[in-house]
């Protein structure tokens, strides 16, 4: 009897062991194969607008591109090496406004970023209609894009709207292009704000409560306890302000890609510029590397 | 006995009320100025004509009328195909769009987010660095694409080169990433299929990245006039953003103009009210757009 079972318990393991064997898809196997799977539709998607159409430029970007190369399925026939980056580059026009680009950048970012923190900060305390004053900082990145341009455009007047309110205070005039800029820094900074308002949720009550027995101001505490503790982030929302300035479809280096009409030059621009843009970023956390950690 | 000194802390007290008015006056000022432009968009919309053409001009409509609301509907009743048509096709397409593009985007982040297969870190450090792609770059060479697949003049045109969107992906596999994975195994345990774990567990726990991915698509589709001017070629399948900009570039028309875009700018913000103690959540719990 007992023989009998243990015979039998045996070819159970070596039936599942067989099965084991004998599938072509193994556990792991077939774990990756339906991640994959899941991901396809959204790959397919990348690959295709997005992927594709970035080679595409690469490859035009070194040919010397006509219309009737484009239109006419003839493909892209002659090769002119570096000839557009050359063209680019001596172009006084686009060197000036990528320059430009650069220099608004450079100031806009640490704005961006110090004010995004002091509303942060204030946002954090506790005091009535917290939940309101969030909100009304948060309104500008769901009305990003499209419907910021009927805003800024020249829809409604020809200045922005900024400079038009101050234009008629007699007081004010003169500041009408600052007024434009602060407003347009307040409307770029609404990420970075809630970037800042997620940080800062890290940060342990207790600690506050230490040093406010101890006695120390709010400015001292902010100083030793708020920014050692949201530095990482204050990083990660340089890069990100850096990024948001040098794609934001509002720059002027966009509107002048999108004007030229020599489409190889176009494309060795747009690649010079990105890979400016990406020593720029690189230079930025090579230096600031030590405080990431 | 422990000594306090009861002066001090009263000084102290004091000391330490001013924070709140003063925080409250420079959030409310702050808050003011970010809500200008929308306020002068409306103040613009009542403006009449004699008010419209002031030099400098006014931030506060003095006279309010109707007049521009009527123009409005004058050129949209003289409009080459019924106004009904162009919000129909805004409405079928947003709702198509965002619809395959929450379902692609999460069927996308669960795999990446709970599944790992290789290449999984490769692939999203792709995505992230995706981000800072010029997309200027691309705008040819995507136009000869889509001529190719034979999507223009076609409503596929507004849904499909956008699904793939990087952004919406980093925000669900960064709110997924929270979730702990026992509530996968033990999923798995019970012999769900993926299929299952993907619908009743990722998709209901996602609700909330759902709802801000929502609002965060929503105006670039609503207000999407560029794609009606580029790839569609009949005007009936061209969108209300698309005919919404027609009218403007008339200076007889400005008032008209300031009164659509009004009308273009107010489905996103009551879309943002009925959502918004959901988007607030998401947003501080993956801290990212």
């Amino acid at each position: 009897m007992a023989k009998n079972k243990n015979t039998k318990v045996l070819t159970k393991k070596q039936l599942a062991h067989r099965r084991v064997k004998t599938t072509f898809l193994s556990f792991e196997r077939r774990r990756n194969l339906e991640g994959i799977v899941f991901s396809i539709p959204w790959l397919i998607g990348l690959v295709w607008f997005l992927f594709i159409p970035l080679f595409m430029s690469v490859k035009m970007s070194f040919y010397n591109v006509n219309g009737q190369d484009l239109w006419c399925n003839t493909g892209l026939s002659t090769w002119v090496g570096f000839d557009n980056y050359v063209e680019v580059i001596k172009d006084p026009e686009a060197g000036q406004v990528v320059l430009n680009s650069f220099m608004s950048a450079l100031y806009q970012v640490p704005v961006i970023v110090a004010f995004a923190l002091f509303v942060a900060v204030l946002l954090k305390q506790k005091f009535p209609g917290r939940v309101y004053f969030r909100v009304i900082f948060f309104i500008p990145v769901i009305l990003s894009g499209v419907i910021m341009s009927y805003l800024f455009s020249d829809n409604v007047g020809n200045i922005s709207v900024f400079g038009q309110i101050v234009a008629n205070n007699q007081f004010l005039s003169g500041f009408g292009g600052i007024a434009s800029q602060i407003g347009h820094i307040m409307w770029r900074s609404s990420v970075e704000i809630l970037i800042f308002l997620a940080a800062l949720q890290s940060v342990p009550d207790i600690l506050y409560e230490v040093v406010d027995l101890d006695g120390a101001t709010a400015w001292e505490s902010f100083w030793h306890i708020t920014l050692p503790y949201v530095s990482p982030f204050v990083i990660l929302n340089c890069i990100y302000a850096l990024v948001d300035s040098f794609v934001d479809s509002t720059n002027p280096v966009m509107s002048l890609l999108n004007g030229m009409d020599k489409y190889g030059e176009r494309a060795a621009l747009s690649w010079l510029y990105m890979l400016m843009t990406l020593i720029v970023i690189l230079i930025f956390i090579l230096f600031t590397r030590r405080w990431l950690r | 006995m422990l000594q306090v000194d009861v002066d001090y802390l009263k000084k102290a007290r004091k000391h330490r009320d001013y924070s709140g008015p003063i925080i409250l006056i420079f959030l409310s000022l702050a808050g003011i100025v970010s809500f200008l432009p929308l306020i002068y968009l409306v103040s613009t919309a009542f403006k009449p004509p004699e008010e419209l053409f002031l030099y400098p001009p006014t931030f506060f409509v003095r006279n309010p009328t109707l007049q521009n609301f009527s123009d409005l509907s004058t050129v949209t009743s003289n409009s080459l195909v019924p106004f009904s048509r162009y919000l129909f096709n805004t409405v079928f397409v947003t709702v198509c769009y965002l619809f395959t593009l929450i379902l692609v985007d999460t069927m996308a982040c669960y795999p990446l987010s709970k599944h790992k297969f290789p290449g999984h870190k490769a692939l999203f450090k792709l995505v992230t660095t995706a981000l800072m792609f010029v997309t200027a770059a691309a705008g040819i060479p995507s136009y000869l694409i889509i001529t190719k697949l034979g999507i223009d003049n076609t409503y596929f045109v507004y849904i499909i080169p956008g699904l793939a969107s990087t952004t919406v992906l980093f925000l669900m596999k960064q709110f997924l990433d929270q979730v702990p994975n026992q509530i996968f195994e033990a999923g798995k345990i019970d012999g769900a299929s993926e299929w299952k774990l993907y619908t009743k567990i990722a998709l209901p726990l996602l609700k909330n990245a759902q709802a801000t991915a929502i609002i965060l698509s929503f105006g670039g589709i609503w207000g999407d006039a560029g794609t009606s001017n580029t790839y569609i070629y009949e005007e009936n399948l061209r969108t209300l953003a698309f005919f919404m900009n027609t009218i403007g570039g008339n200076v007889a028309r400005t008032g008209a103009t300031a009164v659509s875009s009004l009308i273009m700018t107010l489905p996103s913000i009551i879309i943002f009210i009925i959502q918004q103690s959901r988007v607030m959540d998401t947003m501080a719990h993956s801290g990212i757009k």
